[in-house]
């Protein structure tokens, strides 16, 4: 309607009033032109966008389909649509009309998102200067977009020249926002349906929804975890009521709860034992939930089902097992506990009542060191020790304490408890049993007390034999040089047999009492494998020549290489392995074979082709006391305690003895014991066999102060140093001897240990004070006992003496032990410990 | 939104501030001012600057006064009316700039600048007011629609003196010029309406221009221009020897010039051309640019016509924005100076009927020697014996 005027037209006269209102209304017309015409183009715009959101095939395509239409609306060259992102004041580029105008926004167009913006030239805002994908764009209008009631977003239309967007454009954009929040609504609906879908198909969770408006409830939906727990397919189930899962009768309780909750429409949690389509029974945990719909309360029923018969079988195994441990707990003595990380008792049975003299109740929450122990000193002791391993999370094993109610003091508990913890690793308590072993204490006090009893018995009947033994033995070897017929001195060689036979018989009995009362410590030191060999071979090569048998000796391996063991147990073990393999051998041979292959152990076998075991026997071999034959035994002498000395010290050790043996062909012992080679060590080598003294009379000239309470010794020790060209002052006690060694000097000492009144160890330590004060020469001082046990022989050299030499003994032996004592070569005095 | 007004009377510059300061209470956030010419511009802009240190201010001379709700005030001893405008939603920013080589170029940069000092870089403000001393409307809209487009409605009226001496000027809170343009860019936050008209009419005689230079008319149809319009008013605006130059000025009020802008159902609608002074050499001065091959005709209007016409475009502009008189806020007014010199007595009745049609919300006119406004074509223009008003909503 609105042209630029050509000259002709223009000249046409009017009358000016005339013209005046004519112009007004024209005006008046045009204006309402122009506005219906901005309002067409508009709504043309308008509708061209909602056209493309309409015409699109999803949600997903119609923001871009609307993105293109509002460009083409307006003139654009971009339209993008920004998302605000929370908490920071950033915007994110969600859709755009080209890809790569998409991604992270400024703070600068997050803060334009709030209104309506028209930017005449956004090259003056410096904005997109470090934004190249939009470096090209200058005119900018942006309109705020509703979502949920807030302008979570923003249209964007930009252009390439500046001042293109006139303030028409900015309203239109403003209608098209509208339409975009709209779309971006129904798109994050979509997106959120979808996912809703997605997890409700895939999660584990069995989902079933039925139409709450349906009186019968009968499903619409069921997920694919609702067909795997059930084993029926949607098809089979859909349309149907639940109620063909029911194995339980119509009237159940749970059943009945249910259908009132569905008929109410209501929520509620139910346990409902179902049948799957192959039958097998299952515990069904349902969750019903009534969903609304917009105007309806109740639109769905929504029920979640979980498989809840592991849960259910593990909590009725353990409920079987909480009363089987609660009924044991009734009616046994001993009672149960558990207390928590702050070791205060949470659970004690019943029976801890009976025995810890108060109520249960009294004792949960306290203390559990503070509930067992009293105050005094030992307790403190054991208290402190309890708690020690409780804070170490060790294992209490066998800790025994008296209950401090007073009526209970003189009870014996024994508690035993394991730390246990969470499934994190984190520690959570104790657990155990307690038992009143109150009896059980006492017998084991009164066996130690008969232990000792024994042991001191034991040593008692070692000193009142051995001391007898002495003076028979030693008198035997004095008078058998003076006899004077063969017949005479085999019959004293008889006695000495005889004599020797029951020395044996008390070591090994005292022996076998000290390993049953653990008292036989193990000596470890460096030495060679091979002369062990060399040793036990010397000790039998007379007796085997005598009896005319043959012996093997193979030695295989590094022997030469050090081992660290005790190697007097060792010699003690093949002593009563060849002993015994010489003794059940009447003719043919033997063999020691010892193998050093092997690092870590070292291997020895004795062999004989003796008179062997009966097979029904070997398992009593190793018995105390058990002599397999007793012709061989009365034969041969002996009380059966060899092997049975031998397992237990090789047990000591660490070892293993094994016996083979077949009747009348002979018998293998074999004995590893875990010794290990040293690495570099020089072992000192077992000490060889004595050399015997030179000259019959060694002693000639020596003075020697002999002190012994037993006449018997006395005079035995008197011959035999006489013998032997010693000058002897004999004495019958401590005393004595110390007056006489006061009165003279002698070269040797010779004192019993047990004498009354002054001691033998007294006399020397006293002897040793008055040397030290320098008015004598040192005395070299041999204790000659019977009680010569390691540590015994220990207090003795500590005391002061020089050696010990143990009764009974030969004079071979006490030469052995007074001859390095004698002035050597270098006239010096030196002390040797045999 | 909210606006107030003063109009104050024969007041020396500090009472002035003084009754603003009373008048407008808490800080405005914009206040234009208009302002006659024998006002000392700098002890105004002083004295308003430290009344309100937070304000942008828009100063413009006006022609023998203003006029508000309380009147016109168009007489000799001077008279300074302000409009002030609050509003926390919106965005107000005034800038100065002298015209310097390139008033094209300057006007482009005080609209960058008015925005920028809107708090609103870079952004087309829902409308541009001006107020330039005459001589270059044309390029200084030129130069705004380079940066805010042609879409954005610019107006205002070019700062006017008693007697087209030269005696006009402008400020902003910074400084005042004589020789550059004070641009507004407004961001109300409520809606805002517009309009721009005038109350003439073709009187028949109309001719082509055969030669011009800027604003001079030198020949229509090939003969003197001065001639050709003595011709055409009857020897009634010209008067004095034809080799003398005279204003006419108030003289051509009733007879000005138009040049057609636009055609509505072939009838045309025009745009005014005030004729100011009729050369020695047979031009004839104008208030506005002309170009060769422009059609000019002869237009006629009156005084009644012209009373009734401020009030028209009042409304006018508040239907075109959709606003009601409940709604309204406040307006501002421009009236052209011409106009206002050749009814002076009248122009009580124009403040009246204006008043009445805004329902007695606030309004300043100001009377200028050229307007800027949009026309029905939809384009800014420049005109003379033009009547604008902006109107602006609550919300």
């Amino acid at each position: 309607m609105q042209h630029k005027p050509s000259a002709d037209q223009a000249d046409q006269h009017r009358d000016p009033h005339s013209d005046e209102t004519l112009r007004e209304a024209l005006l008046e017309l045009e204006r309402l032109r122009q506005n219906e015409a901005r309002a067409l183009r508009e709504n043309k715009a308008v509708l061209d966008a909602l056209a493309a959101m309409t015409r699109s095939a999803s949600p997903g395509a119609a923001v871009p389909e609307l993105l293109a239409s509002t460009c083409a609306s307006l003139d654009a060259n971009a339209a993008v649509i920004l998302r605000r992102q929370p908490g920071a004041g950033h915007c994110v580029v969600e859709h755009a009309t080209a890809p790569e105008l998409c991604g992270k926004g400024s703070t600068e167009l997050a803060a334009l998102m709030a209104k309506p913006r028209r930017i005449a030239d956004v090259a003056q805002t410096g904005w997109f200067a470090a934004w190249p994908a939009y470096g090209m764009f200058r005119g900018l209008i942006v309109a705020p977009i509703e979502i949920g009631g807030r302008r979570e977003a923003a249209l964007l239309c930009l252009a390439h020249k500046p001042s293109v967007f006139g303030p028409n454009c900015l309203k239109l954009l403003g209608r098209i926002a509208d339409l975009t929040g709209t779309a971006l609504e129904k798109l994050e609906l979509s997106k959120r349906q979808t996912l809703l879908a997605a997890v409700i198909e895939g999660s584990s969770a069995s989902i079933a929804i039925a139409d709450a408006q349906d009186p019968q409830a009968r499903l619409i939906y069921v997920n694919p975890a609702f067909e795997a727990l059930t084993g029926y397919s949607r098809d089979e189930v859909l349309d149907q009521n639940c109620r063909f899962l029911a194995t339980d009768p119509a009237d159940a309780p749970e059943r009945q709860r249910l259908r009132s909750a569905v008929a109410a429409r209501q929520r509620g949690l139910f346990l409902l034992r179902n049948r799957r389509k192959d039958g097998t029974p299952f515990w069904n945990q349902l969750n019903l939930d009534a969903v609304p719909t917009e105007g309806v309360a109740a639109q769905y029923l929504v029920a979640t089902q979980l498989d809840a018969t592991e849960g259910i079988e593990a909590s009725e195994s353990l409920q079987r097992m909480n009363d089987r441990i609660a009924s044991i707990a009734v009616v046994s003595d001993t009672w149960f506990w558990e207390c928590n990380a702050d070791l205060r008792w949470t659970f004690l049975s019943e029976a801890s009542e009976l025995m810890l003299g108060a109520p249960r109740h009294a004792l949960l929450g306290q203390c559990l060191s503070d509930i067992v122990l009293g105050l005094d000193e030992a307790a403190q002791a054991d208290r402190a020790r309890l708690e020690s391993l409780m804070t170490a999370r060790a294992p209490i094993e066998s800790f025994t304490f008296h209950p401090p109610a007073a009526a209970q003091r003189d009870k014996v508990i024994q508690l035993n408890g394991a730390p246990f913890f969470t499934v994190d690793g984190s520690f959570a308590g104790y657990r155990g049993v307690a038992a009143n072993v109150t009896e059980i204490s006492r017998a084991k006090e009164e066996a130690e007390v008969a232990n000792r009893a024994k042991s001191d018995f034991l040593a008692t009947i070692s000193h009142e034999l051995r001391t007898p033994l002495t003076a028979i033995l030693g008198n035997v070897e004095l008078l058998t040089p003076m006899l004077a017929t063969e017949a005479e001195r085999h019959l004293m060689s008889e006695i000495a047999v005889a004599g020797r036979g029951l020395e044996g018989v008390l070591g090994d009995v005292i022996d076998l009492a000290r390993l049953d009362n653990g008292r036989v410590a193990l000596q470890p030191a460096s030495f060679l494998p091979a002369d062990i060999i060399s040793r036990i071979t010397a000790l039998y090569s007379s007796i085997i020549n005598e009896k005319g048998l043959e012996l093997e000796t193979e030695i295989r391996g590094a022997t030469a290489t050090p081992r660290l063991g005790d190697a007097e147990r060792i010699v003690q073990v093949l002593h009563h392995l060849v002993g015994n393999a010489v003794k059940f051998t009447p003719s043919g041979r033997l063999w020691l074979r010892l193998d050093a292959t092997r690092p870590d152990q070292l291997q020895i076998q004795v062999g004989d082709t003796g008179i062997g075991i009966a097979a029904d026997q070997l398992a009593r071999v190793f018995d105390k006391f058990v002599q397999i034959d007793a012709r061989s035994e009365r034969a041969f002498g002996g009380a059966g305690l060899g092997l049975t000395i031998c397992r237990q010290l090789v047990a000591l050790m660490g070892g293993e003895i094994i016996l083979r043996s077949e009747l009348r062909q002979g018998t293998t012992v074999t004995v590893t014991f875990p010794i290990a080679e040293l690495a570099q060590e020089e072992p000192a080598p077992l000490p060889p066999p004595k050399a015997p003294m030179p000259g019959a009379r060694p002693l000639q000239g020596m003075r020697i102060l002999v002190a012994d309470d037993t006449a018997s010794i006395r005079k035995m020790l008197s011959v035999m140093l006489t013998r032997f060209g010693g000058v002897c002052t004999i004495v019958p006690d401590g005393s004595a001897a110390l007056a006489a060694w006061r009165e003279q000097a002698f070269d040797f000492g010779l004192f019993d240990i047990n004498m009354p009144g002054l001691d033998g160890v007294e006399l020397v330590r006293t002897i040793r004070s008055e040397e030290a004060c320098g008015n004598h020469l040192r005395l070299p001082a041999i204790a000659v006992t019977a009680n010569a046990m390691p540590h015994q022989r220990d207090l003795y050299r500590e005391a002061g003496f020089d050696a010990c030499v143990a009764k009974p003994f030969t004079s071979e032996r006490l030469l052995d032990a007074l001859w390095p004592l004698t002035p050597g070569a270098d006239g010096h005095r030196h002390s040797h410990s045999a | 939104m909210r606006t107030e007004q003063l109009l104050c009377r024969d007041l020396d510059t500090r009472t002035i501030a003084a009754r603003a300061l009373e008048r407008f209470s808490g800080t405005p956030d914009w206040i234009w001012v208009q302002f006659s010419a024998g006002y000392d511009t700098y002890a105004l802009r002083r004295a308003l600057v430290e009344a309100f240190p937070e304000t942008a201010l828009h100063g413009a001379s006006s022609c023998l006064g203003s006029m508000t709700n309380d009147g016109a005030s168009v007489g000799p001893g001077g008279a300074v009316g302000l409009l002030a405008f609050w509003d926390t939603e919106g965005d107000f920013g005034t800038v100065m700039v002298p015209f310097g080589e390139d008033p094209k170029q300057s006007a482009r940069e005080a609209a960058i600048a008015a925005a920028e000092a809107a708090g609103r870089q870079g952004e087309a403000p829902d409308i541009i007011w001006v107020s330039a001393v005459p001589g270059c409307e044309e390029s200084i809209i030129a130069g705004i629609e380079d940066f805010v487009g042609s879409e954005t409605p610019i107006y205002g009226g070019s700062a006017a003196d008693d007697d087209v001496s030269g005696h006009w000027s402008a400020f902003d809170s910074a400084g005042e010029t004589r020789a550059g343009l004070v641009v507004s860019a407004l961001f109300p936050s409520g809606t805002i309406g517009h309009a721009f008209q005038s109350g003439y009419a073709p009187a028949g005689p109309s001719a082509t221009v055969t030669a011009a230079a800027g604003r001079r008319l030198e020949a229509l149809d090939g003969r003197p221009a001065r001639a050709v319009f003595d011709d055409w008013t009857g020897g009634q605006v010209v008067i004095g020897p034809p080799d003398t130059a005279a204003s006419i000025l108030a003289s051509s009020t009733w007879s000005p010039l138009g040049r057609p802008d636009t055609m509505v159902a072939d009838i045309p609608f025009f745009l005014l051309l005030h004729p100011a002074q009729a050369e020695a050499d047979g031009a004839i001065t104008l208030f506005a640019d002309v170009a060769p091959g422009d059609r000019l005709h002869l237009m006629a209007g009156g005084p009644d016509g012209l009373t009734a016409r401020a009030a028209r475009t009042v409304t006018l502009a508040m239907e075109a924005g959709g606003i009601s008189r409940n709604d309204l806020a406040g307006a501002l007014v421009i009236f052209c100076g011409g106009s206002m010199l050749a009814m002076q007595s009248g122009m009580s009745e124009v403040a009246r009927q204006v008043d009445t049609a805004l329902g007695g919300s606030p309004f300043l006119g100001g009377f200028t020697f050229g307007e800027q406004g949009r026309t029905i074509s939809g384009q800014n223009c420049h005109g003379n014996l033009m009547i604008s008003a902006v109107v602006f909503a609550r919300s």
